[in-house]
């Protein structure tokens, strides 16, 4: 008995740094299972790494959104955002392995290559020196721009003038325009290339638009889930949960349009050059993963954030972010696996790299929420969300 | 009907109007107040009902008339697919819920809202004009039970009402 009470007290203690060591154990056997199996190794980690890569992108995107545009509902959400974003030097860390996956993975980075004549006419593109040059300057761009966000906020934060506003918004604008650019060419190299021989201009759009509606979803639960104390209970109400949940609508219409639209083009059309991409997803149980996300990732979100009483209630509305969330973990599989698996399957590595890579995030993005105070309350961006939570507090105890 | 300068005013005297025990009272304001809603305990009249309505009724439609001219009356076979293919149907339903929920959104408020009205009393205050620039106005209509004119109209003097008039049917 008392063996599990100094348990419990040394884990709600040390509760990070046992999940740390825990999930990075779990890594690092994976890592040694990779010596044996490559293939499935490398494809489990793309798999995570996509899915955990776009919530630290999204969150960027996100907050160079909110800094463009202002709103009540990005102040609320401001230090979520920016540690969600800083989370992209880790990540970037956490992404070496894939340099080694390059010939594993990518049929155009293997000798038979050669033998292929349409291969060897894109070889232009897709050889492994440029690949890798382009990756690392994806990285590159993406953390400075990490960097210059995180810096000019720091600075309109201690110094609240409408030049330094300005700035910050001026970054934000001219970051959306880099970001759509280096995720487009990343969704291409790393998701789209696996199939060479197959392209669709929209596949890089709809691979971003995902990536960013799975982050929102995130960091609405994070939000949903603090917002039940102080600080962040100061600025949360149903007004502007009901903001956040006509955002998060919006985003999950927008990602179903470009899904529906790449499905409608290359059905019409028919084309034996195009149809395979569906061909391998629509088959051998893969089409119950399509029918679970179409389901999962448009209809019932759709259907329940249009509901008044599901966006203005705090739990509700964090349950479908959580069903987002992990909508996104299927949709991620569904777009990689496929390339290499007839049907679905779930091996051991895939297991591993999911728990140690998830935990690994989890406690790093726990660490970059330590590092400000969630809210800091002369903020005067945060008036409106104030104002709306002083607002419904004094009605529901019915002053 | 009382005049008032501000929007806070106007929602402080409907709040205490409301306290009071009135019930028939609306409000009249250049712009939208959202707390006036709250205030006046405005009730949800259905509309999203209707627009639900008016774009099932769309999707439906839409969708019945591909079946109906591709399937039934003229099939032709295009490409070897199926007569009834769904993802072909999909843009055209769409634009018809879209289209149906439109119509109903905007044919519905204005049924709820009885309108167009030609005739209605508020207007005989000369005043009133003002509420579509920059006055705002509180109503108590006479079928209130708690309605006495000169104590009612006490009341609203002492919210601090810039005027107050009586509406004529």
């Amino acid at each position: 008995m008392n063996f599990v009470k100094t348990v419990r007290q040394s884990f709600s203690k040390h509760g990070a740094q046992i999940v740390l060591v825990v999930s990075a154990a779990l890594l690092l056997f994976s890592f040694v299972l990779g010596f044996f199996g490559p293939e499935l190794f490398f494809r489990a980690y793309l798999v995570s790494f996509v899915f955990w890569v776009g919530m630290g992108l999204g969150s960027l995107a996100i907050l160079m959104l909110h800094h463009l545009s202002g709103g009540a509902w990005g102040a609320a959400l401001l230090r979520i955002l920016e540690a969600g974003a800083r989370t992209l030097p880790w990540l970037t860390i956490i992404g070496l392995p894939l340099y080694l996956s390059i010939p594993t993975l990518f049929v155009w980075a293997r000798p038979e290559a050669a033998a292929n004549p349409l291969l060897q006419q894109k070889a232009a593109y897709l050889n492994q020196p440029f690949f890798i040059a382009r990756t690392i300057a994806y990285f590159v761009i993406w953390n400075g721009l990490v960097w210059l966000m995180a810096r000019l906020g720091r600075e309109r934060d201690a110094d609240p003038t409408p030049r330094n506003q300005n700035r910050l918004r001026r970054a934000g604008a001219i970051g959306l325009v880099v970001f759509g650019v280096t995720v487009t060419f990343a969704a291409i190299d790393w998701i789209m290339s696996l199939e060479p021989e197959w392209y669709s201009t929209i596949f890089a759009a709809m691979v971003a638009i995902g990536g960013i509606l799975a982050s929102f979803a995130f960091v609405i639960l994070l939000f949903v889930i603090l917002a039940r104390r102080a600080p962040l209970n100061a600025v949360s109400s149903p007004q502007l949960l009901n903001d956040l949940g006509n955002l998060l609508l919006s985003f999950v219409m927008m990602w179903a349009y470009l899904a529906f639209s790449q499905y409608l083009l290359i059905w019409s059309g028919n084309l034996t050059e195009e149809i395979p991409w569906y061909i391998k997803r629509l088959n051998g149980g893969w089409e119950w993963y399509a029918v679970f996300i179409g389901l999962m990732y448009f209809v019932l979100p759709f259907v329940l954030l249009i509901i008044r009483q599901v966006k203005r209630h705090g739990r509700l509305l964090g349950v479908v972010a959580l069903l987002l969330v992990l909508t996104r973990w299927l949709e991620v599989n569904w777009l990689i696996v496929p390339v290499f698996e007839p049907s679905p399957v779930f091996t051991l590595p895939d297991l591993l790299v999911t728990l140690g890579m998830s935990g690994v995030y989890l406690v790093l993005l726990k660490r970059e929420l330590g590092k400000r105070p969630l809210l800091d309350p002369a903020d005067s961006n945060l008036e409106t969300a104030q104002e709306w939570a002083h607002k419904a507090e004094t009605a529901t105890r019915g002053v | 009907m009382a005049e008032f300068e501000t929007p806070e005013a106007l929602v402080k005297a409907a709040r205490r109007v409301r306290e009071e025990g009135y019930r028939a009272v609306d409000a009249f304001a250049p712009f939208e107040i959202e707390e006036l809603g709250d205030v006046l305990h405005a009730r949800n009249v259905g509309l999203p009902l209707i627009v639900l309505g008016g774009g099932v009724t769309g999707l439906v439609t839409g969708f019945a008339l591909q079946y109906w001219t591709t399937v039934i009356d003229y099939p032709l076979d295009i490409g070897g697919r199926p007569l009834a293919s769904w993802p072909a149907f999909v843009p055209v339903s769409f634009e018809l819920t879209i289209l149906f929920a439109s119509f109903a959104a905007l044919l519905g408020m204005l049924a709820l809202n009885h309108l167009p009205m030609p005739y209605h009393p508020v207007f005989n205050v000369p005043r009133f004009g003002r509420a579509s620039q920059d006055r705002f106005f509180l109503l108590i209509e006479a079928r209130d039970r708690f309605f006495r004119h000169a104590t009612t109209r006490k009341l609203l003097e002492e919210l601090g009402a810039y005027e107050v008039s009586d509406v004529e049917p």
